[in-house]
């Protein structure tokens, strides 16, 4: 697969490693040239700079025979035109960016773009550890990516799994018994028993 | 009517000035504080301190009841964004970008803009028209069908000293407006031509290399 990754910050310099590595054809596009001194010996594919926005350095980048474009540069709107360009102008089929102002986030995903929010990603990891709820996954499905958190509560013993007090966009996921055996929340009007936890399910980006 | 301007340099602050005087409602959105103040002493409109490009400014500036936006910053990344913000999103009705790299116009069409206005390439076209005396393409009627086009007549003209209701001009084409001597004539049947003016013509598409052949054969 021929990937081009526009942005030469850490999260490009390891994306662009990383495909390397695993044998791909990897073109990187840096604003500043110096920014491309911090790519590894190993790195084997083409990088270039300029405007990142200028169709030019994109061509020259290979945008044209591209089967991926990864656009992870700090600047949101940067981002978000470069993503269509590639989308619309160069008709590359994977188009994916990096957004990190979640609200412009989600109404440029409305808009039909592929989108990662770092915020949202970060926040829920960081949130996470300080609420103590050390035992939590992150799934993705297509490019929403979905918590599983597991909490265990004094308060909960008694309750019905629907009466449990959850954040906004929670849902009862399911729940492990005493014995450590683990059942989906099929029926929410099960009541919680001593030394069972309780795993909650939430869309994070 | 309500316009929002994006961007307080010198075309966002002239572009509000200019409605403000025309008796239009303006809020002006601009990220330097500093900048925001001095507008806010110099002209009778609202002025937000905040970046453009998000939905919440956008909306504390009222673009639910806005007619026209206007993106001016000095990046065209940020003018497409705000473009499409107030385009896709908000559904306004006019939205116009100023193109800061000329090479960007067409993307910035494709992406949301109904008018992207570079001011680079209109001074480019103006030095190139000041320098090459050739026919000029002022601007295109119903996507290229007709032309309005201008041409200095050159010397040795061998229609001079015919009135226009004489002279056989190529099929689609009318005359609107003839320069002389830095002053604008807009000519009738009687009006006649001679080598210096400048004209302005209106020539449909089949007759434009026609037209420019009749007065530089």
């Amino acid at each position: 697969m021929h990937i081009l990754i526009v942005g030469c910050g850490k999260v490009g310099i390891r994306l662009a490693e990383f495909f390397c590595r695993k044998g791909h054809e990897v073109s990187i596009a840096a604003k500043e040239k110096t920014q491309l001194s911090d790519l590894p010996e190993s790195f084997t594919g083409l990088s270039v700079s300029g405007v990142l926005m200028d169709t030019d350095v994109l061509e020259k980048a290979g945008i044209k025979e591209c089967d991926a474009v990864v656009v992870v540069d700090d600047d949101d709107n940067l981002n978000i035109v470069i993503a269509q360009i590639a989308k619309d102008i160069y008709n590359v089929e994977d188009v994916i960016a990096v957004v990190y102002d979640s609200a412009r986030e989600h109404i440029f995903e409305g808009l039909g773009l592929k989108t990662v929010c770092p915020t949202n990603s970060t926040v829920a990891v960081l949130k996470n550890i300080v609420m103590r709820d050390f035992a939590n996954k992150l799934l993705n499905f297509g490019n929403t990516t979905t918590t599983f958190t597991t909490r265990s509560d004094s308060r909960y013993v008694g309750k019905r799994l629907c009466d449990i007090p959850l954040y906004k966009d929670e849902i009862i996921y399911g729940y492990y018994t005493a014995d450590g055996k683990f059942s989906l929340a099929v029926d929410l009007e099960r009541v919680v028993r001593e030394n069972e936890k309780v795993v909650m399910s939430s869309e994070v980006d | 009517m309500k316009t929002i301007i994006v961007g307080g340099g010198k075309t966002g602050f002239y572009a509000a000035k200019t409605l403000r005087e025309h008796g239009k409602e303006v809020v002006i959105i601009e990220k330097d504080r500093r900048l925001c103040e001095k507008i806010a002493v110099e002209l009778d409109i609202s002025v937000l301190n905040g970046d453009g490009t998000t939905v919440e400014i956008l909306v504390e500036a009222g673009i639910g009841k806005a007619e026209a936006f206007i993106a001016a910053t000095g990046k065209d990344e940020n003018n497409i964004v705000a473009c499409q913000l107030a385009k896709k999103h908000f559904k306004v009705k006019k939205v116009i970008a100023r193109v800061n790299n000329p090479k960007n116009v067409k993307i910035t069409k494709l992406l949301g803009a109904d008018i992207a206005v570079s001011g680079t390439q209109i001074l480019t076209n103006l030095i190139e028209m000041e320098i090459d005396n050739e026919l000029q393409m002022l601007a295109t009627l119903n996507k290229g069908e007709a032309g309005i086009i201008e041409l200095i007549i050159p010397d040795g003209f061998n229609e001079s000293g015919k009135d226009l209701s004489e002279m056989v001009l190529p099929k689609s084409c009318i005359l609107v407006a003839v320069v002389r001597d830095g002053e604008m004539n807009i000519p009738r049947g009687d009006f006649v031509l001679q080598s210096g003016d400048s004209i302005t013509a209106v020539v449909g598409k089949d007759s434009q290399t026609a037209f420019k052949r009749y007065f530089k054969p």
